[in-house]
């Protein structure tokens, strides 16, 4: 792969100066998040293999503990990035007025006691119970309410000559509705009366959960159009159709791709096959991205920056993650892998592979004093799909003994090594960023 | 790409978002088999207490370190679960519920049981229940 030398987005954070403080802070947050999210998620890790799991139950420690702890502070460190890189946007577009600095000061408040709470609540076992939302639903009013601030304070700057701006903006923005509808929706199950119907719960969970993925998925998405328009230069991909075309397909399968997980639920199949269509069209987002990745991007010039090679290692996430994702959708493969570890493999892939990398691009071109070799990116990646690759083995032995009627092979455990070697580099590297990361918010002014 | 054909895509967009919200909560299939009795409720504050969905799956969803319970409620029995809850095997925690406790958690599982079957119950798929192109489990 060839890369153009950046032009604009290091030069631009130097010639401008200090970063602002609520991108400072938010930084801290995320990075605080990530590092709470990988502890939860390597003592969830140790927590199958039989050498590992009875000191940590000796300890006290217990898997609905930690892996509450990795699920809420994983998502907590995409949102929180992602809202670090749009401040600083934000803050370049115009500095900050004394109203939104005070706007942004109450949502820091609000999602620093949530994450404190949440952080204390789930170690001392007080849980909402409900998959990826697990922590109790008080601290969702103070999540919703920062968020809130956010989008006002965002859709203020925005609305201004919306229906001409870049395409990334349009998924900022549709970010802002969505996550305020989907969280809200969450809830939901409480006060309307579906909510005693079993089938009928787990449904709207998938639901709303499948749509708030697909709002922190656009912030992501927007950031990663946003840094590959600096890097090339290219400002007319984000004004054209097919930016907007590619936009639409990914939104649409945000809205209903969820339902690839819900196949096997009782329910309508007019859900199920919109699922699967809608899924479907996500061949032309694979096609587009080929083509993208196999097209020559010009003369190398010098050494990739940190950015630039994360950018890339998310696109080749990208490609197969979207390759795991269409075959899951595809009815009968489903049924193998429906409930085993390919699901998880699936999720890893793409909040790690994509969604983390993509972040990681945008905190390195925040703070490029920090050293980020290519040992680390390179490492990230086949550590990573190590982890990925022994989930997905493990899933795909364990549906096809299913199918066979088979006990489970005895070497399939032995998987379990795997993914956890895998996870513990992954971690270890992650650790490095950020102490590294840290280290230059700590010097930069 | 023109603001009138941004206008249109975000219609259409927010319009299929609309009609995929409403075919979700007008769904016949996910409150046909009535809803879960107070016991069951009760049983279901408890799960998600526990937090028991970490470690292991309702149709498939949850964790993947312990077995699906979807259509475990017949196997076990009241009594069967009260003994692996006061004896829990290999990563699972230990439980201290009261008997009230374990009859309704037993109850909500029974009552999971009854709205269908999860395919990862464990047991053989013949062929013929996979589906190729219709959508009939």
């Amino acid at each position: 792969m060839v890369y153009v030398r950046p032009m604009n987005l290091p030069a631009d954070v130097e010639r401008t100066g200090a970063l602002c403080t609520p991108t400072r802070a938010l930084l801290w947050l995320s990075l605080g998040a990530l590092g709470l999210a990988l502890w939860g998620g390597l003592l969830s890790a140790l927590y199958y293999l039989p050498a590992s799991y009875p000191w940590l139950k000796r300890l006290g420690v217990q898997m609905h503990q930690t892996h509450s702890i990795h699920t809420s502070f994983a998502v907590a460190w995409i949102y929180l990035a992602a809202l670090a890189f749009l401040h600083e946007i934000m803050h370049r577009h115009r500095r900050f007025s004394r109203a939104e600095r005070r706007r942004i000061t109450v949502q820091l408040g609000l999602w620093t006691l949530a994450g404190v709470g949440i952080a204390v609540t789930l170690a001392a076992k007080i849980y909402s119970g409900r998959e990826y939302v697990e922590y109790h639903p008080a601290f969702g009013v103070l999540i919703l309410g920062g968020w809130a601030l956010f989008a006002w304070n965002f859709l203020l700057r925005v609305w201004r000559g919306f229906w001409s701006a870049p395409v990334y903006v349009f998924m900022w923005t549709i970010s802002c509705g969505l996550f305020v509808f989907t969280y809200a929706e969450q809830n939901a199950w409480r006060l309307l009366p579906f909510g005693r119907y079993a089938v009928a719960d787990i449904q709207l969970q998938w639901k709303s959960l499948g749509a708030m993925i697909g709002s922190f998925n656009l912030l992501v998405y927007g950031i990663s159009m946003y840094l590959g328009e600096r890097i090339s230069g290219n400002r007319a991909y984000a004004q054209s159709k097919m930016g907007f075309a590619l936009f639409g397909v990914g939104l649409l399968n945000s809205f209903t791709n969820y339902a690839h997980h819900t196949y096997h639920l009782p329910q309508s199949a007019l859900v199920k096959w919109i699922a699967f269509v809608v899924s479907m069209l996500e061949v032309v987002i694979l096609t587009r991205a080929l083509f993208d990745l196999l097209r020559p991007t010009g003369c190398a010039t010098a050494e990739p920056t940190p950015t630039e090679r994360f950018l890339a290692s998310a696109k080749w996430w990208s490609l197969g993650n979207l390759v795991l994702a269409i075959l899951i959708s595809v009815p009968p493969l489903n049924t193998l892998i429906h409930g085993t570890l390919v699901v998880v493999a699936h999720a890893m892939g793409s909040t790690i592979g994509i969604d983390t990398m993509v972040l990681f691009a945008a905190v390195s071109a925040l703070l490029p004093a920090a050293q980020v070799e290519r040992w680390l990116v390179v490492g990230l990646n086949l550590s990573l799909g190590l982890l990925v690759a022994a989930l997905a083995g493990h899933g795909l032995v364990k549906g096809y003994v299913r199918y066979l009627g088979l006990a489970a092979p005895a070497w399939q455990g032995d998987l379990h090594v795997l993914f956890v070697i895998g996870g513990l580099c992954s971690a270890a590297i992650m650790l490095v960023l950020i102490t590294r990361w840290a280290r230059a918010l700590r010097a930069r002014p | 790409m023109s603001p009138q054909y941004r206008k249109g895509l975000l219609c259409a967009l927010l319009c299929a978002y609309a009609v995929q919200t409403a075919l979700i909560y007008t769904d016949r299939a996910g409150t046909a088999c009535g809803p879960l009795s107070p016991a069951a409720l009760a049983g279901r504050a408890v799960w998600q207490q526990s937090n028991c969905q970490t470690c292991h799956q309702i149709y498939g969803f949850g964790g993947h370190l312990a077995p699906d319970l979807t259509n475990r409620a017949s196997l076990l029995g009241p009594a069967g679960l009260r003994a692996l809850l006061a004896s829990p095997p290999r990563q699972m925690p230990l439980y201290r519920l009261s008997a009230a406790e374990i009859d309704d958690l037993y109850a909500f599982l029974r009552e999971i049981s009854a709205t269908g079957v999860s395919v990862s119950h464990g047991s053989r798929l013949k062929l013929s229940e996979i589906p190729w192109f219709t959508f009939a489990r």
